[in-house]
């Protein structure tokens, strides 16, 4: 494969241009969700997970 | 558990009520921007031939706004990502106030092509034909994901604060409230949760740095990468980006000064914070001094002809006055103030801050005119002249007018001091009981 004939068409043709701008766009959209969504949901996963050894679970008032 | 800040009642005291002032100058402001976007329509009916741009000029305020809304984007990056990273934690208080310069002057800034364009639509060409060998599409690439970046990392830092609006402000408006129900997105003020704010703050600063060196190195390639005279040179990019730090810092003590007044926020924006831009501000001006003798005396000792004409026209014909005039705004009067009044100063401060800023769209202004007027191959295409016409100087009105009523409707209803970076103790966090928080952990390592 001629990388050379590759890198010309990239930069030479009209096209590839656009598709790289929303390549780039799209994927920070796409990157800054998911960690928007991993900073704003600590604490609740834990929240919500069921203890599963004895030594997670939470020690009784009686105890 | 919210954390503990003493100043909380304070911050949040603006937020709680807008006063007739407040709907006197959304108004004025208003009416500028609408009279703005009235000249934008005419421009788009009659066309760019209503403005002062013919040919060879083919770029004229417009592209200057661009440069200088896009140098001004700078301030909150610099101070927010840059000084995090370093481990300056004298800037928390005023890390919203200049993230919020950002944020409000980029849309001015991209905007500003579009409204160079004449068409907006012409924009489309740009996703369906795009060329990357184009460095039109490499700007569009780094202002778009700046952009982006600019309101992620914003929005990330206020979140705690609006989780705050949420629980404290009951006496606002219901759709004020539900607002900030919406915005907070469930924040519990968990010690995980500001952890992981921390963390993820902490990387995009680094990325955020990157990303302003790049952007205004590659608004600064728009003119690099021709071969007209002024332009063609390797220096164009440090130039750029030192200016725009330059004028972004600027743009901070203005800001932070008229907050301070009208907010009664003395205490919290304390005049010690003055002092530390006064240091900074001094090293950018001299730094930009440098810059401009390297330019200058590169192209001026090699006398070649066509950069002679330009440099000619700057030092001592058409633009002498612009041009020296800008360099005593940016470099000679500021740096006097600085050195001799400025200290505890407020009033020189913003004076001197004023100027650089004035003086900074000159300079943009002096970079981009005379190398239009008298491009290469003046034979051909024949020498220029270029006045701004009404439009132009209506829309520019209207950038400025935008970006100063986004800024001040902001104010009124979010806190521009963050609360939770400025605590004394945030929840699962060993802060120190000191009046400015420790780095972050990562700033600090």
């Amino acid at each position: 494969m001629d990388i050379g004939a590759l890198v010309h068409a990239f930069f030479d043709n009209a096209g590839p241009g656009g598709v790289v701008v929303l390549l780039v766009i799209g994927g920070a959209c796409t990157i800054y969700y998911f960690l928007t969504r991993w900073i704003v949901t600590a604490g609740k996963d834990k929240d919500n997970q069921p203890a599963t050894t004895p030594e997670e679970q939470p020690v009784s008032m009686d105890a | 558990m919210e954390p503990k800040n003493q100043y909380t009642q304070k911050i949040l005291a603006p937020v709680r009520r807008v006063s007739t002032g407040d709907y006197l100058l959304w108004g004025v402001l208003l009416a500028l921007l609408l009279t703005g976007g009235a000249a934008w329509v005419w421009q788009f009916i009659e066309g760019l031939g209503i403005t002062g741009m013919n040919r060879p000029v083919y770029w004229g305020v417009y592209i200057t706004n661009f440069v200088f809304f896009i140098g001004l984007a700078h301030s909150g990056t610099f101070i927010s990502a840059i000084l995090r990273i370093a481990g300056q934690s004298w800037r928390a208080p005023l890390t919203r106030a200049a993230e919020a310069i950002t944020l409000f002057s980029l849309p001015f800034g991209a905007g500003s092509i579009i409204i160079d364009m004449g068409h907006p639509e012409r924009i489309l060409n740009l996703i369906f034909y795009g060329r990357y060998q184009s460095p039109i599409m490499w700007d569009v690439t780094a202002v778009g994901l700046y952009m982006l970046s600019s309101i992620v990392f914003f929005y990330l830092s206020l979140i705690p604060d609006i989780a705050m609006c949420r629980d404290r402000l009951t006496d606002v408006p219901r759709w004020q409230r539900r607002m900030y129900e919406i915005l907070a997105l469930g924040w519990n003020h968990s010690p995980e949760q500001y952890h992981r704010l921390e963390k993820v703050l902490d990387g995009m600063a680094v990325f955020m740095t990157m990303l302003v060196v790049t952007v205004h190195t590659v608004v600064s390639w728009l003119f690099g990468m021709t071969v007209q005279p002024g332009w063609h040179t390797a220096l164009i990019g440090p130039f750029f980006l030192l200016g725009a730090i330059l004028s972004g810092t600027a743009a901070v003590v203005i800001v932070l000064a008229v907050l301070r007044k009208a907010y009664r926020l003395e205490k919290v924006l304390h005049i010690g914070l003055f002092n530390s831009l006064r240091k900074l501000l001094i090293t950018f001006v001299l730094g930009w001094f440098y810059m401009m003798i390297a330019e200058h005396l590169t192209i001026g000792y090699s006398s070649m002809t066509e950069e002679m004409v330009v440099l000619t026209d700057k030092f001592s014909g058409t633009y002498a006055l612009i041009f020296w005039g800008m360099a005593a705004f940016v470099f000679g009067i500021p740096l006097l103030i600085f050195i001799f009044k400025g200290k505890n100063n407020v009033g020189w401060m913003v004076f001197a801050s004023v100027l650089i800023n004035i003086g900074m769209w000159m300079e943009r202004y002096i970079v981009i005119i005379p190398t239009e007027v008298s491009p290469r191959m003046l034979h051909v295409m024949g020498q220029g002249s270029y006045l701004p016409a009404l439009p132009e100087i209506l829309i520019t009105v209207a950038c400025f007018a935008g970006l100063i009523l986004l800024y001040a409707l902001f104010t009124r209803f979010f806190p521009i001091v963050p609360i939770w970076e400025t605590a004394q103790e945030l929840p699962g966090h060993a802060y120190s009981k000191e009046t400015s928080p420790a780095p972050s952990p990562a700033a600090s390592d």
